[in-house]
């Protein structure tokens, strides 16, 4: 296999006949060898003394060996892949496939145990699963050497900025089972690099963050660059509502509430700037920094709105520690 | 290594090495016999078949002998070197060792009561092996499976499986190997965007053209924050660095350098304790006030240094200055810092080979 990466894309070239046939000769050669010293040596000179003999007893073997090592070279094909930021290519043959990097949520190995069998080596699919919990088999089943596949998945997720986790049945060559990352279970929408509109304005998706609420349905937060700031959207049922940080120690000085009040006795109404807020829903679950976390962030939010129901604040505890004020 | 969970609710763990030498032995006496069955009805088969030729040439007489030796010293080799696929079945009440070569099947069953470990030791420069200790009839060690450095971290693996589903309870032993794995900061992607960079363009060692100067990167620090959230400091060749601050309602991006006396800002420099810190600071007629407090991993490059790390995080009421209260395990770091709007921050330049 050869692998190379540049700060542009990622290309690797597969040829399977070279991976057949070395592995083949590997297995014979010394097998051929060891035969041809001994015939030399103990099959008496007689049978050299024409060239037809010498030919059906040397050349014949040889010819067999070499000529079907060369069509196992010549039909086994190879493949292509090529990654760069915007699209994953990967050519098997004639056969062709893309994909948008967006999509991609993982790359894992499976064991091809059909292709172990006959190898001295563990061998393995490079598998590839979307966003939307499609699996594709990026070399139909042709079965990689465990370490070669490694090597590739690991290459193809750093490249990516993918964060490697296990996938239920991955095969682990380097062992150290991965962690079992917790996973976006919304995972249509809004995707990351898509252009959002929202009011009159508009803007490229440039972070996708997700509550997964204990009780209702997921909301999201995104990140969304329209070209003069960044906007923070927050969407709930379907709608999406724009919102501004407000630091907390000036948001508790303006509420009347002590500077080190805790979670547990934020109040169920406040005034803020003469308006008065009342709390409507109180929630907890997980919070999801990207498509995949390493370990479970615990968050809790406590949402309140005004009388006329125009203006909301969203107060978030994160990880039991970090508390973030945001106001729509 | 292979891991499937079975019906009965046990596991079966397929992973391609060699079993221990004892074990071996034992394979090879338990199917000997019929292996050496079949090669001798080979040997008399193609006999019977070569022997009308060898009557009009005697000299094909020698062939057969010669491919036989060829055979075995091939065989010998071929197996030397090949790589056996060990299957380990647990279940409630067995934990066994299969081994598949060709059509030969060796099982090894060890009663889960009897063992009272398993552990992995050193036994050549590069060779490790998985053993098991049993109880009874006398405390024993069982070679099991070997492998090189490269099988070491799935015998880890392995072992610590078997323990955690027997529930063994593992005492540390002379000799033994432990293996841990490093731990890695959070990814970002390693593409160079030519177009539309962000942060994650920034790498080590490259140019960033700020505030109309140029900058070098010379080091990069990494804070993994328990929100999900990742912060960056970009040393600059100056004694400044950009600090790359996110949390899920904003990105902050500002210009720090250290403060070297920390009392200026009426800190105590022993303090460790979050909740004790004032939520307002005052400096150069300025009051900050506290913004966030954020808990931690520090890493230098791809290396942790610090497990536990705090930080406060302070702004005036413009949002244009920030002090950053940095708590790395007994004492503390102030960094006066200056806002950077996007517009600043005008092009990044990647690393230089």
């Amino acid at each position: 296999m050869k692998l190379s990466v540049s700060r542009l894309e990622l290309s690797a070239k597969i040829n399977w006949g070279r991976k057949h046939l070395t592995s083949i000769l590997k297995k014979t050669l010394p097998l051929l060898g060891i035969g041809t010293v001994i015939s030399f040596t103990a099959i008496p000179y007689p049978i050299f003394e024409t060239w037809i003999k010498g030919f059906t007893f040397l050349g014949i073997p040889s010819l067999l060996y070499f000529g079907s090592s060369a069509i196992l070279y010549l039909t086994k094909g190879k493949s292509k892949i090529r990654c760069t930021n915007e699209e994953l290519h990967i050519q098997n043959g004639k056969t062709e496939f893309r994909i948008p990097t967006q999509q991609i949520a993982q790359f894992y190995l499976k064991y091809n145990s059909d292709k172990t069998r006959n190898s001295d080596h563990a061998k393995v699919d490079l598998m590839l699963i979307t966003k939307d919990h499609q699996k594709y088999d990026c070399f139909n089943a042709k079965g990689l050497p465990a370490k070669d596949g490694r090597e590739l998945e690991d290459t193809l997720q750093q490249f990516l900025g993918i964060e490697d986790y296990y996938v239920e049945g991955e095969y682990q060559v380097v062992g150290h089972q991965k962690e079992s990352l917790i996973e976006s279970d919304l995972p249509k929408g809004e995707s990351v690099g898509q252009i959002l509109s929202f009011g009159t304005e508009e803007g490229i998706i440039l972070k996708k963050f997700q509550y997964n609420w204990d009780q209702s349905l997921p909301d999201q937060l995104f990140w969304v660059e329209t070209g003069k700031d960044l906007s923070i959207l927050y969407k709930k049922e379907e709608h999406f509502y724009k919102e501004s940080k407000i630091n907390t120690t000036l948001f508790f000085r303006e509420t009347g509430f002590t500077s080190n009040i805790s979670w547990e006795h934020l109040p169920n109404i406040f005034h803020y700037k003469n308006e008065l807020f009342e709390l409507i829903e109180e929630t907890s679950g997980l919070f999801l920094s990207s498509y995949a976390e390493k370990k479970e962030i615990p968050v809790q939010q406590r949402f309140y709105k005004n009388l006329n129901q125009n203006n909301w604040f969203r107060i978030v505890l994160y990880s039991n520690l970090t508390i973030e004020i945001s106001k729509s | 290594m292979n891991i499937i969970e079975t019906r009965n609710g046990g596991y079966l763990f397929t992973i391609k090495g060699k079993l221990s030498k004892p074990l071996q032995e034992e394979y090879k006496r338990k199917i000997g016999n019929e292996d050496k069955k079949g090669e001798l009805f080979l040997f008399i088969f193609s006999f019977v078949a070569t022997f009308p030729l060898t009557l009009s040439n005697p000299e094909l007489l020698f062939l057969i002998p010669t491919a036989f030796i060829t055979y075995f010293l091939g065989k010998r080799y071929y197996l030397k070197n090949k790589e056996d696929t060990i299957r380990i079945v647990i279940s409630e009440d067995s934990f066994a060792i299969n081994i598949i070569f060709d059509d030969d099947r060796y099982s090894k069953h060890f009663d889960p009561e009897n063992i009272e470990q398993l552990y992995i030791r050193r036994v050549e420069l590069n060779k490790y092996c998985l053993c098991a200790i049993t109880k009874y009839p006398f405390r024993q060690q069982i070679a099991l499976i070997t492998g090189n450095e490269d099988k070491l971290a799935e015998l880890v693996d392995l072992k610590n499986q078997i323990h955690e589903y027997f529930n063994i309870q593992e005492d540390e032993l002379e000799g033994e190997i432990t293996y841990q794995q490093a731990e890695l900061p959070k990814r970002k992607r390693q593409y160079f965007n030519l177009f539309h960079q962000d942060i994650n363009d920034i790498r080590l060692n490259s140019v960033i053209h700020l505030k109309g100067d140029d900058h070098h990167i010379t080091k990069i620090n990494q804070l993994d924050w328990n929100n999900g959230m990742v912060s960056y400091q970009f040393m600059l060749e100056t004694e400044e660095a950009l600090f790359y601050h996110s949390s899920p309602a904003e990105r902050l991006l500002f210009l720090e350098k250290e403060m070297t006396d920390s009392s200026e800002i009426g800190l105590n420099p022993y303090q460790t304790e979050l909740d004790k810190f004032e939520k307002i600071l005052y400096y150069e007629s300025t009051n900050f006030y506290q913004s966030e407090q954020n808990k931690g991993k520090l890493f230098e490059g791809k290396k942790l240094t610090h497990n536990n790390v705090l930080q406060l995080l302070y702004e005036d009421e413009e949002k244009k200055r920030f002090l950053r209260v940095f708590i790395l395990g007994s004492g503390i770091k102030v960094m006066l810092g200056e806002v950077i709007e996007e517009h600043q921050l005008q092009e990044i330049l990647p690393e230089v080979e």
